[in-house]
């Protein structure tokens, strides 16, 4: 490395023709676009001309240098600059500073998008990825749309409504139903299906599937018998799609009905590695349900609870606030339990308003969706969305032992004014820095954003 | 009119026969490269156009032929790889037909005549080029024949056909001109130009650089290709006197093949005009026309109304660039590949009723009030021809209408009917437009013998589907009828209600449509709304496979009287009074192998249904027109790869 700066820089500023356009720009710019990049290859090339629009590779070439689109960008539409930045090969740099989970926010989130969707079908379910693509099942059909909301594509499946979704990579997913046989893995850019993973029941009647969960590795799908009276939750590798190992299998024996009741929802718990498996049960009178902790290594579980009294209408984990939330059915107010100091039925403290849980049988909480996300939990309740969060007591928090304080839960409803209300919320899901929201009897799904820069 | 009559007619039309220099550039190229030193000659097909006795030969390429030099009744011409070339030349330009063929050598010999029988096959009136690739005198050493039968003075000697001398002349388009230039300069042994080289172009005072890969893309007619091919010893920018905004846009296209957003600057009337003076109005096509057209994911993208009497009677549209041609008030609108308007032509007719495009720029009319077929030239908007439907030995043929008309290769398919209901589907010769014979006349008494009120020509087997519906206080009543028009005999057919063995009777069809493509016939129920499917190859007594409709949200419908069906990209559109359905087939495995599992989903949303009931249906390019009754206008239905995201923000 030559030591004197003014005489030498011409080795390191690098000239490139676009398009009839001159650029002077350093080596190390051209490095930050990653070595697979057109970009860094040309650093060391000496055919320094690119057949490309001179402007379009401006904006690129700025957002090398800052890390940020420049404003200027907004004279192109987003389409145009992530095509130009596939043709260069950094399109993971645009996505990663425009669609990065790290930029949610939960109290700076928008409504920003409404995606509308076409026929008639409402959206049963909805599955995201990390970098913000979403997959929306409505009716036999699954749309899918990229990262930064432009592009779509539409596919049939076999299916006539689609419970359960789950995206494995950017164009797979794994998706199931309660009125259909078999988990199917569908391929999303040609429509066709990969492989069916069929669970083998002793009475040898269909396997519905009714939850899929992932741990990143293994896949978890909760089967139930299609003639109602088995269950299972089957572990698969994610990649192989192999069986791993099963959890389970549940029977009927006699008049035990709660030991047969399917898990609807899965989660990985990964702080504690362990699955969180939720199912319920409904009659004319009450609702009961159990939440199970499963250790996937030993196949044992680790921690049960039967809800009887204000049964949950949804479950959500949370790692980060290190507890298990759920809505309760009657009150329809929310529920924690710390993941230290789990218990019976008892140990649930309510965060809401406690005494609607005890003069309840109105089912306020019908249909309520909770899901955790980063540091919150989100539960739909009717058209709005409360936002919980802990506040953390500084001084507090270093008790350790068994003697944990009561924490501290704040709500908030999300959105201003014009964003209350409306139709009940069916699903709150989470991906990049955006959430998305579908409602009962509208087929669009809105999309609620922290903003960021250049868009 | 007896057969001799009508060939002699049918061969007349041919007066003259224009060769672009491209062609002729290819046919001595063909026989440098394959012949040369042989002895032998070289044998291709010719694609062009035919209009009104003018036989344009616009491009050309070689099939592999060969010929045993002692006796010429033995020749070999493989017609498998000129029909895979064709379907290849087809998708680079639709308009393009075989016209006729090419042979090299310096006069016809003895199996020409055989050769030429082969191409009636593909084109109904073939034309025979042959050239002199080493020619010895001055002029044009080309000639060009067609064939005509020659009438015997006995009737009892064999008929045989000869071939007749056609006056030709050279032309080429502009551009074309450039590029024969250009590529005759290669041929004088001049360096190839390096692809990857770098070309700058000024234009209108802005400067670009590019590669000649990017700037040739537009193909040799382009005049980007034709400026691009210089001496490379001139360093000097190219200068177009152009818009430089729009040239970026076109630039980009060139290089991405897709439109930028700085495109929706411009009109797109500007932009297809601009890309038509650069010579890449391929490209802008390409990448303007919508995604494959899927019923499951499709909206509205505009409503097509025409300045007056926008009540559209009828209207049909091209299947190859989704350009459409809508009749209304008894004038005729066309709408263009991007669907602006071109022309509207005012016909004599008040109502027209029927329409079809017999070639891209003839459309044959009819109306229920008005006789006869009429064919309309639209670009030069003039009536060419009326043919009406008369019968020297029966004198009660008078007056009458058309129903409708289907387009064959050869000949068009007209169903006529009388005051007294006495109906006929009567073939037309495309070439002469003149009555060429009958198809199916009948009295018009009941049901079972009404008039085809649909037709529809099915190219594989060659066959031709007719269908009739009528409705009355017992139901629906009507018959599927498919016609040999080689034969004049039904091939097959239904009558509904039919004898009661069906497990659906009294739940007769409503309408009924042909998937050409995958041979399957799809009817709807009139009572219960299902979908029936009869595979065309395997049609019985009762040959139905009744659909299974699984979606839950379709349950229920209230099913009104107004039925519609059309086939379009293997997916059956099914209009109910407001609703639009789509029927699309599930794959089930990547191999494409399925058990044809159809599903159905509406397309449209509620809003959509309460404009009117539908009262056509009709699929062209990736787009699907659906007209309403009394409603102004024809909407336009596309799918997009766009999201189409509203922001709220």
């Amino acid at each position: 490395m030559p030591s004197i700066p003014n005489s030498m820089p011409d080795s390191n500023i690098v000239t490139i023709d676009v398009g009839g356009q001159i650029f002077q720009t350093t080596k190390q710019t051209l490095a930050l676009a990653g070595p697979k990049s057109l970009l860094s290859q040309l650093a060391d090339s000496t055919h320094r001309f690119i057949d490309r629009d001179p402007e379009l590779f401006s904006i690129l070439l700025s957002f090398l240098r800052t890390g940020n689109l420049p404003s200027k960008a907004k004279a192109f539409d987003v389409e145009d600059l992530i095509e130009e930045s596939k043709f260069f090969n950094i399109e993971s740099l645009l996505i990663n500073s425009h669609s990065n989970p790290s930029q949610f926010d939960a109290f700076n989130l928008d409504k920003a998008l409404f995606l509308p969707l076409n026929g008639r079908d409402s959206p049963s379910t909805i599955a995201t990825s990390n970098i913000g693509t979403l997959h929306v099942c409505h009716g036999s059909k699954i749309t899918s749309f990229d990262w930064s909301m432009r592009k779509k594509s539409t596919i049939l499946t076999q299916f006539s409504a689609i419970d359960s979704l789950l995206a494995l990579t950017p164009t797979v997913a794994a998706a199931g139903a309660t009125d259909f046989s078999g988990l199917q893995v569908l391929d999303l850019e040609h429509g066709y299906v990969k492989e069916t993973l069929d669970w083998e029941n002793v009475t040898r009647s269909s396997s519905n599937v009714q939850a899929i969960g992932s741990s990143g590795e293994l896949l978890f799908v909760s089967f139930e018998s299609g003639r109602r009276n088995s269950n299972s939750i089957m572990v698969y590798d994610s990649n192989s799609l192999k069986p791993v190992t099963e959890l389970g299998p549940y029977e009927i024996y006699g008049a035990d009905i709660d030991s047969a009741i399917p898990a609807t929802k899965l989660r990985w718990v990964s702080g504690h590695n362990l699955l969180m498996a939720s199912g319920s049960h409904s009659d004319i009178s009450k609702t009961s349900g159990n939440i199970k902790l499963w250790d996937i290594r030993s196949g044992n579980v680790v921690w049960e609870i039967k809800d009887v009294v204000d049964c949950f209408s949804d479950v959500a984990v949370s790692d980060y606030l290190s507890g298990i939330f759920k809505v309760g059915i009657n009150s329809g107010e929310v529920y924690y339990m710390d993941l230290r100091k789990m218990g019976d039925a008892s140990a649930w403290v309510c965060l809401g308003d406690g005494r609607r849980m005890l003069n309840g049988k109105k089912k306020e909480g019908f249909g309520c969706k909770i899901e955790s996300h980063a540091s919150q939990v989100f539960c739909g309740k009717g058209g709005d969305i409360e936002l919980w969060s802990e506040i953390v007591m500084g001084s507090k928090k270093s008790n350790e032992g068994g003697l944990l304080e009561d924490r501290v839960f704040r709500k908030n409803l999300m959105g201003r004014v014009k964003d209350m209300g409306g139709s009940r919320i069916t699903n709150l899901a989470f991906g990049g820095n955006k959430m998305f929201v579908t409602r009962n009897g509208q087929q669009t799904v809105e999309v609620w954003q922290s903003s960021c820069h250049g868009f | 009119m007896d057969a001799i009559q009508t060939q002699q007619i049918s061969a007349k039309p041919i007066e003259k026969v224009i060769l672009h220099r491209l062609v002729l550039l290819s046919i001595v190229d063909n026989f440098n490269r394959a012949a040369k030193d042989t002895g032998k000659r070289v044998v291709g097909v010719l694609l062009g156009n035919y209009f009104r006795g003018t036989v344009d030969v616009s491009n050309s390429y070689a099939v592999p032929f060969e010929e045993d030099d002692k006796d010429p009744s033995i020749w070999f011409l493989d017609h498998n790889y000129h029909e895979s070339m064709f379907s290849m030349f087809k998708r680079i330009n639709a308009k393009e037909h075989v016209v006729g063929w090419y042979s090299t050598g310096s006069k016809l010999r003895e199996n020409d005549i055989d050769i030429h029988q082969l191409f009636h096959n593909y084109v109904p009136n073939p034309v025979m080029v042959i050239t002199d690739v080493q020619p010895k005198g001055l002029g044009i050493p080309t000639k060009a024949y067609y064939d005509v039968e020659e009438v015997k003075e006995t009737a009892t000697q064999k008929r045989q056909k000869v071939f007749v001398h056609v006056p030709l002349e050279m032309a080429a388009h502009e551009v074309e001109e450039i590029g024969v230039d250009h590529l005759l300069r290669d041929v004088k042994d001049t360096p190839e130009p390096h692809n990857s080289d770098r070309i700058k172009l000024n234009v209108g005072g802005k400067l670009f650089e590019t590669t000649m890969l990017t700037i040739q893309s537009g193909g040799p007619d382009s005049l980007l290709y034709a400026l691009s091919n210089r001496p490379s010893d001139d360093l000097n920018p190219i200068f177009i006197d152009r818009d430089p905004d729009i040239f970026s846009v076109l630039l980009y296209l060139l290089r991405s093949n897709r439109l930028p957003s700085t495109a929706s600057r411009f009109s797109k009337q500007e932009l297809a005009e601009e890309a038509l003076y650069y010579g890449i109005e391929m490209q802008l096509k390409k990448a303007m026309s919508p995604p494959p057209l899927q019923g499951i994911d499709a909206s509205v993208v505009s409503t097509i109304r025409p300045a007056a009497d926008a009540l559209p009677s009828t209207f049909t549209a091209s299947a190859d660039d989704g350009s459409l041609w809508i009749a209304h008030g008894g004038q005729i609108s066309i709408y263009d590949w991007n669907l602006s308007h071109s022309v509207t032509l005012r016909t004599h007719l008040e109502d027209i009723t029927s329409i079809c495009r017999v070639w891209p720029e003839v459309a044959a009319i009819g109306s229920n009030n008005s006789s006869g077929i009429h064919f309309y030239n639209l670009s030069s908007a003039r009536l060419l021809a009326s043919t009406h439907w008369r019968d020297p030995s029966d004198p009660r043929i008078y007056k009458a209408t058309v129903q409708a008309i289907a387009d064959a290769p050869s000949s068009i398919f007209a169903s006529f009917i009388c005051p007294h209901k006495e109906n006929s589907i009567l073939l037309i010769d495309k070439s002469t437009l003149q009555i060429s014979s009958e198809l199916g006349r009948q009295s018009g008494g009941s049901s079972k013998n009404m008039v085809p009120e649909k037709l529809t020509w099915i190219p594989t087997t060659g066959t031709i589907l007719g269908s009739a519906v009528t409705c009355g206080a017992f139901g629906y009543s009507g018959y599927i009828r498919l016609w040999d028009p080689r034969s004049g005999n039904v091939v097959w057919e239904t009558n509904e209600p039919g004898a009661g063995r069906s497990s659906r009777f009294g739940d007769s069809f409503a309408d009924v449509d042909v998937d050409v493509d995958s041979l399957a016939l799809f009817k709807i129920c009139s009572k219960s709304g299902d979908l029936g499917m009869a595979d065309l190859r395997n049609l019985g007594a009762d040959p139905w496979v009744y659909m299974e409709d699984k979606n839950p949200s379709m349950r229920n419908n209230s099913d009104g009287e107004n039925k519609l069906i059309h086939c379009y990209k293997n997916q059956v559109f099914v209009g109910r009074e407001g609703s639009l359905e789509v029927w699309s087939r599930v794959e089930d495995t990547n191999n494409g192998l399925s058990e044809g599992l159809y599903r159905r989903n509406f397309v449209d949303k509620v809003e959509d249904s309460e404009k009117g009931v539908i009262s056509r249906i009709e699929g062209g390019g990736n787009r699907l027109f659906v007209s309403r009754e009394n409603v102004e206008g024809i909407e336009v239905w596309e799918s997009s790869y766009l999201s189409g995201a509203i922001s709220v923000l």
